[in-house]
């Protein structure tokens, strides 16, 4: 199944659907060959399950975008080390800088204050060799592998002036498919407050850790809690993704105390062609407390919750509603600079019914996940993440209590070759396991276990 | 076992072990510890200041004005006297607000303990940390309230001792078109003191302390005696009122502005009103 992005466009009816569908034909184009599709064990499931199986294909072959930019080293000379922890994961001044608009506030955030050569502009190309197997009741149904498609990434992003910021990220994989990545351009202090910016445009949600800087270079393993679908449902909507919309966003000096709100329209949703057609708004507060002495260095806290609305009739005048929340808890032990740093997180899922075809009550579901990282040195960080969704409340009666509860755990570790105020080149190994319930025909569940040995540029 | 299991436990391996290692090299919780202050420094400040503190790092070539070299232990701004080491308040400060203008951008999101940690770091590069203490910071008088007339004498001041560098205030003097150096050997340029705004001071109490004191290691003499304390304040409220700095008031800005700049003569008389447009 290859799929152009302007093909899908047209599918889906609009140009803006695009970007809920954008990773969907990733997957499918950069995985799923037609011999493998052929004989996909999803084939013979129910529609209902093949949902799940096609979102886990879809969220487990998204493109993270996520690395340094080089751009914002040249222009300020400093090292990616200085905003990222590991790259592209940002450590609080990281987060104050991109809180600020991208900008210093140092009064050389202005083109004008820059060399007239400096243009906002930086390239990301990254190759990976990938193995995959899937397991469907402890028998191998799919292997896998190879170097898979890369993508060369011409992006711009950062502050033009006091006032203005921007990004806009082209993407053009190997294949031939281009996308692009969100694009919002950004009115800073507004009022003159640190209080108050406006981004207007495709924005990613404020998440605990943040789908667009992951630590695995070639995939969003966080669609499996942000991007979750309860089995059967129609809609598209996911924190993951960006959404279309306006967002006002605040902090404090050094960016302890925040808070994010974005009003958007759900993207990807079909005949939504007007501003707020299919209107949905997302909000997060968090604040970060520091600790003077002892082993715990800092503790950062946070909510978040977000409702979305999807049409389910002939047009948008029947909207229906789905609803997540969520907290987190970050703990910073042993060392600012290099620490060992542990996040908590929990989402709790409800959606509407009429979302799922045959449902007969609302489906629910919980998640929950943790991350563990740990430098022990410049540049070099080990991670590992857990992740576990648990439906609480199946939407069609008779349903397993646990069809499509996922299981993931990823290990893995990254290493900077170079990491300089010019260019990062970047070494990355990464195992994970992730597992399906009950998706498979006769209910057995679906385990995919993946190798990634990558590299990365940032220039 | 199973593989989740292992994964669980290999992350939970991980996490004993680092955290083990982590507390291992926890130290006190008083002063600064220069080991964690290298950390701070390598991911935060070697790119200009160098590996080894000299100022010379990759990006210094295209930094201007130079990064700082802390083997001399020289800083150029301080609350200290001309000459003397800084105090830590005066070195966080510079790491939390930066310096306006320059590749120095402001830390403020660093914690205390990071803050801390990189000046102890930064105070074994320079041996004088070591025979020398923090001099004692320059006694501040009362400000007297910014006038008119403050801002007149200000100007005259300012006329008489500064604009040999500064000319008019946007550092256009004499000496600063045949060139300047710094004790380093790297070309600077007087303050444009019409941005409202320096590298450092940004209120009329933070001038007087440049007045006062001087810059460590440029043309920038300490006023010392030569002033009196309320003279240093007229000259700051000049200053102030020159380039709409915090605490100036409009009137005071427009006043200042009425007033010919340093350097020209001043008329002796009101000009004569001209009729010849009418």
């Amino acid at each position: 199944m290859l799929l152009t992005l302007k093909e899908a466009s047209m599918a889906a009816g609009s140009p803006s659907m695009a970007v809920a569908w954008w990773s969907l034909l990733i997957g499918s184009v950069v995985v799923v060959t037609p011999a493998h599709a052929t004989d996909h064990p999803a084939r013979a499931l129910p529609p209902h399950a093949r949902a799940v199986v096609g979102a886990y294909e879809a969220n487990v072959n998204t493109h993270a975008l996520a690395a340094a930019i080089p751009a914002f080293a040249r222009k300020y000379g400093m090292k990616c080390s200085a905003c990222h922890l590991a790259v592209p994961v940002l450590n609080q001044f990281g987060q104050a800088f991109k809180d600020n608009g991208y900008r210093m506030k140092n009064g050389t955030d202005d083109l004008r204050a820059n060399e007239p050569a400096y243009w906002p502009l930086f390239g990301w190309l990254w190759k990976n060799y990938e193995v995959d197997v899937q397991r469907v009741a402890g028998q191998t149904v799919q292997e896998q592998g190879g170097i898979s498609n890369g993508a060369f990434v011409l992006g711009g992003l950062g502050s033009i002036g006091d006032k203005v910021s921007f990004r806009f990220v082209p993407i053009i994989y190997e294949d031939g498919n281009t996308i692009v990545d969100h694009g919002w351009i950004r009115y800073n202090q507004a009022f003159g407050s640190d209080w108050f910016n406006i981004k207007v445009g495709s924005a990613e949600f404020d998440l605990p850790i943040n789908p667009g800087r992951e630590y695995n270079m070639g995939a969003s393993r966080f669609a499996a809690l942000y991007a979750y679908s309860v089995p059967g449902s129609v809609s598209r909507f996911s924190v993951l993704f960006p959404q279309p919309g306006v967002e006002i966003m605040g902090h404090d000096l050094g960016s302890r105390n925040r808070y994010s709100v974005n009003l958007f329209n759900t993207g990807g949703a079909p005949r939504a062609h007007c501003v707020l057609c299919s209107p949905g708004i997302f909000g997060r507060v968090t604040h970060r407390q520091e600790f003077a002495t002892g082993f715990l260095r800092a503790v950062k806290v946070g909510v978040f919750g977000a409702y979305a609305t999807w049409p389910v009739g002939p047009d948008t005048s029947d909207l229906k509603g789905q609803r997540r929340l969520g907290g987190d808890l970050e703990l910073w032990m042993g060392s600012d600079v290099l620490p060992l740093r542990a996040t908590l997180m929990g989402m709790t899922g409800r959606d509407d019914r009429a979302l799922v075809t045959g449902a007969t009550q609302d489906p629910k579901y919980n998640a929950g996940m943790l991350q563990l990282e740990y430098l022990p040195k410049l540049p070099l960080v080990f991670y590992g993440r857990l992740q576990v969704i648990r439906n609480q409340r199946q939407a069609v009666v008779g349903s397993p209590d646990d069809f499509g509860d996922q299981d993931f755990q990823l290990i893995g570790v990254r290493h900077a070759l170079e990491l300089n105020s010019r260019f990062a080149w970047l070494l990355e190994l990464t195992y994970w396991r992730w597992t399906i319930k009950r998706v498979a025909p006769g209910g057995a569940n679906v385990t995919n276990h993946t190798v990634w040995l990558g590299t990365h540029l940032d220039f | 076992m199973s593989t989740a299991a292992a994964v669980s436990a290999l992350m939970a391996g991980v996490l004993a072990f680092s955290a083990a290692s982590l507390r291992a090299q926890a130290g006190g919780g008083g002063g600064g510890d220069p080991g964690r202050g290298r950390q701070v420094y390598e991911r935060y400040c070697v790119q200009c200041h160098g590996d080894r503190a000299d100022g010379a790092g990759e990006v210094a070539r295209w930094s201007q004005p130079r990064p700082r070299d802390f083997r001399g232990g020289v800083y150029k701004f301080s609350s200290t006297p001309y000459g003397f080491l800084p105090t830590l308040a005066d070195l966080d400060r510079v790491i939390q607000n930066g310096l306006y203008g320059t590749r120095m951008p402001p830390f403020a999101a660093l914690s205390t303990r990071e803050r801390r940690d990189v000046i102890a770091y930064l105070q074994t590069r320079s041996p004088r940390w070591r025979t020398e203490g923090p001099g004692k910071p320059i006694a501040i008088a009362a400000e007297p309230a910014p006038t008119r007339e403050s801002v007149t004498r200000g100007r005259e001041l300012f006329e008489a001792n500064c604009t040999k560098c500064h000319g008019d205030g946007t550092g256009n003097g004499p000496s600063a078109l045949k060139g300047m150096a710094d004790d380093w050997g790297a070309a600077i340029t007087p303050a444009n003191l019409t941005l409202g705004r320096g590298k450092w001071a940004r209120t009329a109490r933070d001038i007087y302390l440049r007045i006062t004191g001087g810059i460590n290691g440029t043309p920038m003499p300490e006023a010392g005696d030569a002033l009196s304390p309320d003279q240093v304040w007229q000259v700051a409220h000049y200053v102030q009122a020159l380039g709409g700095w915090t605490g100036s008031t409009p009137e005071l800005i427009q006043f200042a502005a009425q007033l010919p700049p340093p350097g020209t003569e001043a008329p002796s008389e009101p000009a004569p009103a001209d009729t010849t447009k009418r």
